[in-house]
């Protein structure tokens, strides 16, 4: 049976556990409202673009740039946007079983699939399977910026371009509220309409330049303006993924030292319900 | 001009990090990469990249004047997206810092130091300008 030394160590191990989750709840809450920020500022032009992107790939002959050209596929890639650290309950398992399915079903169909893989969990995880890794991308979501999504959608639009891939989607949260997070599952390559029941009723444009001037800056800037989108969603549910995690096990060490309270003062009371009675008995001997 | 009588359409002015304008307007000008152009309701299906300059548009009767530097410019069912690099209005133009981003680039402009990016120096002092002359039409 535990001592009452045990149990006094027990529950003060449980709380400073229990402040350290607390901290961590509270660093996550203040990271998760920049990130909230953030990702709300940039959602706007995400979108406004993306739908602008939707009534080229509609109305554009798709011969005009290589982005929009759709081959069959050959060669796959999924990107899996995962976070740097743990801590936010199964909000990188998530991914990494979505994922998973992901490369199942590319590879049931005969296709070929590689990885492109961001955040260190993603890395963790796949490093020790056998897919071919094509670039990990890591350690860069504390200081998140336009050049980390510059670089992943730069390798994603030149190895389309060479003809390395023939599709590109990406699995990642997206940040819903901050205890809600999405797993979205993204083609990015070749470019498609997203609201494809939206169709438009249009001839084609009117182009100032000309055709291939503009798509040749503006479809890339999708890539690289959606990338960016993505690994903001991602860094904002993380924080929110985190906060929650965190929240609950504060409340769970609060339930553990209650109940080892309850068990420490048990203990206690039959200690001294135990002296008590062997003083009496040992005095009722000394009588006799 | 009576009021109403202007047909109107939307306009969205879009940056990276903000929305500067979302509502109707009865007339756009913009930048384009070769020449100013305007758009009214009921224009066709156009697809423009812009450059450095002044925008202008025309809601309820009142002209707004926006200082963008470059994007792009869609026109479809009478709904217009700017997508911007950047957008102010005349009003929100930070002057002072336009003002020293001026004479920073022209100082580097007229140093002709080896090293200097001509190029961008003078991109630079087009936008300078260009924020600065806009946030004279408030």
């Amino acid at each position: 049976m535990a001592t009452l030394r045990d149990i006094r160590r027990r529950i003060s191990s449980v709380h400073s556990t229990q402040q350290i989750t607390k901290a961590m709840k509270m660093v996550a809450a203040a990271k998760l409202r920049r990130a909230q920020e953030n990702i709300l500022k940039a959602r706007p032009y995400a979108y406004e673009l993306r739908n602008v992107i939707g009534h080229v790939v509609q109305l554009v002959d798709h011969n005009v740039h290589p982005l929009l050209l759709k081959r069959e596929i050959r060669k796959a890639a999924v990107v899996v946007v995962t976070s740097d650290r743990g801590l936010c309950g199964a909000f990188n398992m998530n991914i990494i079983r979505r994922a998973t399915e992901e490369i199942a079903t590319f590879l049931n169909e005969g296709k070929e699939v590689e990885l492109i893989l961001v955040g260190r969990k993603a890395r963790d995880f796949f490093r020790h399977r056998d897919y071919p890794i094509i670039s990990e991308h890591y350690d860069f979501f504390n200081h998140l910026d336009f050049s980390h999504a510059r670089e992943i959608g730069g390798e994603m639009i030149r190895l389309f371009t060479e003809q390395n891939l023939d599709h590109v989607r990406v699995v990642y949260n997206e940040f819903k509220s901050a205890i809600q997070q999405n797993i979205v599952v993204e083609p990015l390559l070749p470019l498609q309409s997203v609201t494809a029941e939206e169709t438009v009723n249009s001839v084609d444009y009117i182009y100032e330049p000309s055709p291939d001037v503009i798509l040749e800056t503006l479809l890339p800037k999708q890539i690289n303006i959606q990338t960016r989108r993505i690994l903001l969603e991602s860094s904002a549910a993380e924080q929110g993924a985190r906060m929650t995690a965190m929240e609950l096990a504060t409340e769970n060490a609060e339930d553990m030292i209650h109940d080892l309270t309850l068990h420490y003062n048990k203990v206690r009371q039959a200690s001294i319900t135990k002296e008590i009675s062997e003083i009496v008995g040992g005095a009722e001997a000394l009588k006799a | 001009m009576t009021e109403g009588s202007k047909k109107e359409f939307q306009l969205k002015i879009l940056t990276s990090d903000k929305e500067a304008f979302n509502g109707p307007v009865s007339y756009v000008k913009a930048p384009g990469v070769e020449g100013y152009f305007g758009i009214l309701v009921n224009h066709a299906p156009l697809l423009s990249a812009l450059r450095i300059g002044e925008l202008e548009i025309e809601a309820n009767n009142q002209k707004k004047y926006f200082a963008i530097s470059g994007g792009y410019l869609e026109m479809l069912d009478n709904h217009v997206s700017i997508l911007a690099e950047t957008a102010e209005s005349a009003k929100n133009i930070d002057v002072a810092r336009a003002e020293s981003a001026r004479q920073r680039a022209e100082k580097r402009i007229t140093a002709k130091e080896p090293g200097v990016d001509f190029e961008r120096a003078r991109v630079a002092l087009f936008r300078a300008l260009n924020r600065l002359n806009i946030s004279k039409k408030i």
